[in-house]
């Protein structure tokens, strides 16, 4: 009976010593996978993929310095991205085609900037069914389901619309009509700055009805030269960088520069110019860098796992010839290089 | 029994060794930690400032260049002519000197003079000069006014005095005297980009990053200055220092070093993050408990193989110990490892080894004793059977029978002498029935007619081996149980036969039998009178001699059946065979 006891507890023993030899095995196989696969990975982040789709690839300056944006948080982040865009801005077709080709490249994240408020919205879906991120930034969508993208990063186009609309409130002489020409009208940047104009103009201008230039700056120069041929037009107002240029051209071209008034949308080269010699009165400059470089950072931290608002809001600012050498401004007018 | 004590020495091994290692990477890992970071801290900082001062370099060799440019063309013959305004409003030597300059270095984009009534000229082949903006309202105008001939650098800033273009340019600008008076301003703007790109190679690095500040307390130049001009970053303006020399201020975490230009008035800031470190230690902090985790598994393991060695042996004793504790006196200690724990193992087999012997020869002491009682047993003739005899004899001679008391004398004499013989215990056969003869001889007499025996035995086996005195008590035995309640003629028949290597003696009579109860007894009749002691007593001492295999066997009926002879006739009533085994000297 000793003997069995004895001979049971060596048994125990041996037992016990395989378990040893596993837990063991078991540790030492974490480890070196920790060492070798995790611990470089944590250090260095992994390399991340995000694609980017923008309104357009060309060379508009907002869209320029919006992947400025984008490429300065990647460098900081350490990210790898790629930035995709239809040639034009109205090929509506063309960006939905590039939303599926960006799904199937099963990137960690899309950031999204809708031609097509109505038309993406299957796209979207598409994006959110596939369990990919979706950021959305200057111009918003949601999925057909009504479910939203993780953040949508833009400047407040009431707000902003709002400025513009209090400028030209300020210039207008008394007893003149506004009207205002829209990018393209299907998009929620056009419409929620024009409701903002609308909203930021006193209650006794008479505002025209919305013209579309339909995603071209030579659309909008033809309307602009229609309008004008009305007298009691006192000003225009334009909802983004190509349609303002358009109206100026026609302002030019008419021989109303400084006669009729104009506030635009964002910046470029010729628009800094048209401030300059007055034809332009006052434009409205969001920050493209800052919602390129916004949008890459929330994208990072949803993938980061952490809870980000549904909205932030670049803020715009109204810029005259007066201020447009002001340090702040300077630098959102003149983009570097 | 006891509590199972295993393996508590060896958990306690286990978990020092475990403790000790586990203490150790504590005090070793916050150590080293500390030590490691300080290092690192250092080595940071040390690089951070020599990006300082290489950036600061970088820097002033373009500051420097503008000065001595600026310093050539002041001086230049023809410029001082064209201020004086000697030479006219559109000087061609004048301009092919300003373009002769700006070809040496391509990293100006504008030089240009501007002459107090209006009229410039610039290193480009045609330029216009902005015409929605009086140059004379810009800053680095007026600075340059103040400065009375002293370089002035701006920050970065958008030239926009050239029509048509707006470059990110550094403008030195110097006010040109001819005479004591103020005739014009001569501008140089360096291209941004170049500033720029020196900075951006060497301003950053995971922990830190430069940025510059111009005199008028503009940024000349941040990594990220669209950020902290849109608000998204900001930055601590507030911990530059302007003062001559390095400064350095802590705060936050931060570590913001100062050097301050004295030509070009910029402050060329290092800011070096600490908290940088403690994202770092995140991951150390990882690795620290992998390692730690792994080397206790590694000491578990080898303490665990350790205490094994150093507790198996005490096991291995301690089973030894309870096996002893159990009355196995062989229980040895084989242990196989050189150390205490096998000098112990042998100290305990000689100590168990001592025992055994003491108890062995305790027990040989029993045996002996027993064997000399036995002896002293057998010895004696019982008293009655000498009252007896000596009864008959008086008896025999009163009658006058002589030849009958010379008989049964010289009998009793020839018993008497066989028990007292100090023979050894083994006599032959034949002198063990002479003397069962005698004594029936002496019986026959007592009981004449009613005793009847017969002696049968083969010559080949009269010189066998027996125990002497183990036939007479059985025959004694038949007579006073068996015969004397006989009603009619009792027959003892002694017989003696060898088979198998085995000596059967077999004592047989027509007696009354025995009880039906002893016989059921098997062959261990109680002891209670002297018969039973006397059988048992021969069956002993054959055991004793002989081993177990040989001894007594006895065969009875109850009264009145007869168990048939070896010719088939019923005769006998109890036949005793004394079983021993056959030896010849």
């Amino acid at each position: 009976m000793k003997q069995d006891a004895y001979s049971g507890s060596g048994i125990k023993r041996v037992a016990k010593l395989v378990l040893l030899v596993i837990t063991f095995l078991v540790t030492a196989s974490i480890i070196t996978y920790a060492a070798v696969y995790k611990m470089p990975a944590a250090l260095t982040k992994g390399p991340t993929k995000i694609i980017v789709i923008g309104k357009t690839t060309s060379n508009l300056a907002f869209w320029l310095s919006l992947r400025d944006g984008v490429d300065v948080a990647a460098k900081e982040y350490g990210v790898e991205y790629e930035y995709w865009g239809p040639d034009s801005e109205s090929d509506v077709d063309a960006q939905i085609a590039l939303v599926y080709q960006a799904i199937e490249a099963k990137p960690d994240a899309i950031i999204l900037a809708a031609t097509d408020y109505a038309r993406l919205g299957d796209p979207a879906q598409a994006i959110i069914d596939a369990h990919i991120p979706l950021i959305t930034m200057d111009s918003n969508v949601y999925g057909s389901d009504g479910q939203s993208g993780s953040c949508f990063v833009a400047t407040d186009n009431v707000a902003a619309g709002v400025k513009a609309g209090e400028a030209m409130t300020a210039l207008l002489p008394e007893g003149k009509k506004i009207a205002v020409i829209s990018h393209q009208l299907g998009t929620t940047s056009s419409r929620d700055r024009d409701a903002g104009v609308r909203q930021g103009l006193a209650e006794y201008i008479t505002v025209l009805p919305t013209f579309d230039a339909a995603g071209s700056e030579d659309n909008a120069f033809e309307l602009a030269l229609k309008i004008l041929k009305d007298p009691e037009i006192g000003g225009i107002v334009c909802l983004n960088e190509y349609s303002t240029i358009g109206a100026a051209r026609a302002l030019i071209s008419s021989g109303l520069s400084g006669k009729v008034l104009l506030v635009g949308f964002d910046s470029s080269p010729s628009l800094n110019t048209y401030l300059e010699e007055d034809c332009l009165n006052a434009t409205v400059i969001q920050r493209p860098f800052n919602m390129g470089y916004v949008a890459m950072v929330k994208a990072m931290e949803v993938l980061d796992g952490n809870k980000v608002d549904s909205f932030y809001d670049t803020g715009s600012i109204l810029v005259t010839k007066e201020t447009m050498y002001f340090e702040e401004n300077e630098k959102l007018l003149f983009p570097f290089t | 029994m006891a509590k199972a004590h295993t393996g508590h020495l060896r958990n306690s091994i286990l978990f020092t060794s475990l403790f000790i290692i586990v203490s150790i990477l504590l005090v070793l890992f916050p150590v080293t930690y500390s030590i490691a970071a300080s290092i690192l801290r250092t080595n940071a900082i040390s690089y951070t400032n020599q990006m300082l001062s290489q950036i600061d370099n970088s820097i002033n060799y373009y500051i420097d260049g503008m000065i001595s440019v600026s310093d050539y063309i002041v001086e230049n013959d023809n410029v001082v002519e064209y201020i004086s305004e000697t030479l006219p409003e559109e000087s061609t030597a004048v301009k092919d000197e300003l373009a002769t300059v700006a070809g040496t270095r391509p990293d100006f984009v504008n030089l240009i003079i501007f002459r107090e009534d209006g009229s410039f000229v610039s290193n480009k082949e045609q330029m216009g000069v902005n015409p929605y903006w009086n140059y004379k309202e810009s800053g680095w105008y007026k600075d340059a006014a103040a400065a009375k001939g002293e370089p002035v650098f701006s920050s970065s800033r958008v030239e926009n005095v050239v029509a048509g273009e707006y470059d990110w340019v550094i403008s030195m600008s110097r006010a040109l005297y001819y005479n004591g008076r103020l005739c014009g301003v001569l501008l140089i703007d360096l291209n941004y980009q170049q500033i720029a790109d020196i900075c951006s190679s060497l301003s950053y690095n995971e922990s830190g990053y430069i940025f510059i500040v111009g005199a008028d307390g503009r940024l000349v130049y941040h990594p990220q200055q669209r950020l902290v001009y849109s608000g998204i970053k900001s930055e601590r303006f507030d911990l530059v220092t302007r003062s001559e020399g390095v400064k350095s201020v802590f705060s936050d975490g931060y570590i913001y070093t100062s050097s301050l230009s004295p030509t070009s008035g910029w402050v060329t800031v290092s800011v070096f993050d600490t908290n940088q470190l403690v994202s770092i230690s995140s991951d150390v902090i990882v690795l620290f408990v992998a390692i730690g985790l792994f080397f206790s598994v590694i000491t578990f393991i080898i303490s665990y193989v350790a205490s094994k060695r150093l507790t198996d042996p005490i096991l291995q004793l301690k089973a030894s110990m309870k096996q002893f504790e159990k009355g196995d006196f062989d229980a040895k200690a084989n242990i196989t490892v050189n150390n205490e724990v096998a000098e112990l193992g042998d100290c305990f087999n000689v100590m168990t080894e001592q025992i055994k012997n003491l108890v062995e020869q305790e027990l040989l002491i029993e045996e002996q004793k027993r064997i000399s009682e036995l002896q002293a047993l057998q010895a004696q003739i019982r008293p009655h059977f000498l009252y007896n005899t000596l009864e008959s004899i008086i008896w025999m001679s009163e009658i006058g029978e002589n030849e009958k008391v010379i008989e049964m004398t010289s009998s009793l004499s020839k018993l008497f002498r066989a028990t007292t013989s100090n023979a050894s215990e083994l006599v032959t056969l034949k002198t063990e029935m002479d003397y069962v003869t005698n004594y029936m001889k002496i019986q026959k007499m007592r009981y004449q007619d009613k005793l009847n025996y017969r002696i049968d035995v083969d010559e080949s086996i009269l010189q066998a081996k027996v125990i002497k005195l183990i036939i007479q008590p059985m025959v004694e035995n038949a007579i006073y149980h068996g015969i004397k309640q006989l009603k009619g003629q009792g027959l003892i028949v002694v017989s003696a036969y060898a088979e198998d290597q085995k000596l059967y003696i077999t004592i047989s009579d027509n007696g009354v039998g025995f009880d039906k109860g002893i016989l059921e007894g098997t062959l261990d009749i109680a002891p209670k009178d002297e018969s039973g002691i006397g059988i048992n007593n021969v069956k002993d001492r054959i055991k004793l001699f002989f081993g177990s295999e040989y001894g007594m066997t006895i065969k009875s009926t109850a009264q009145g059946e007869e168990i048939p002879d070896e010719n088939g006739k019923p005769g006998m009533r109890t036949i005793v065979t004394l079983i021993l085994p056959l030896i010849f000297e």
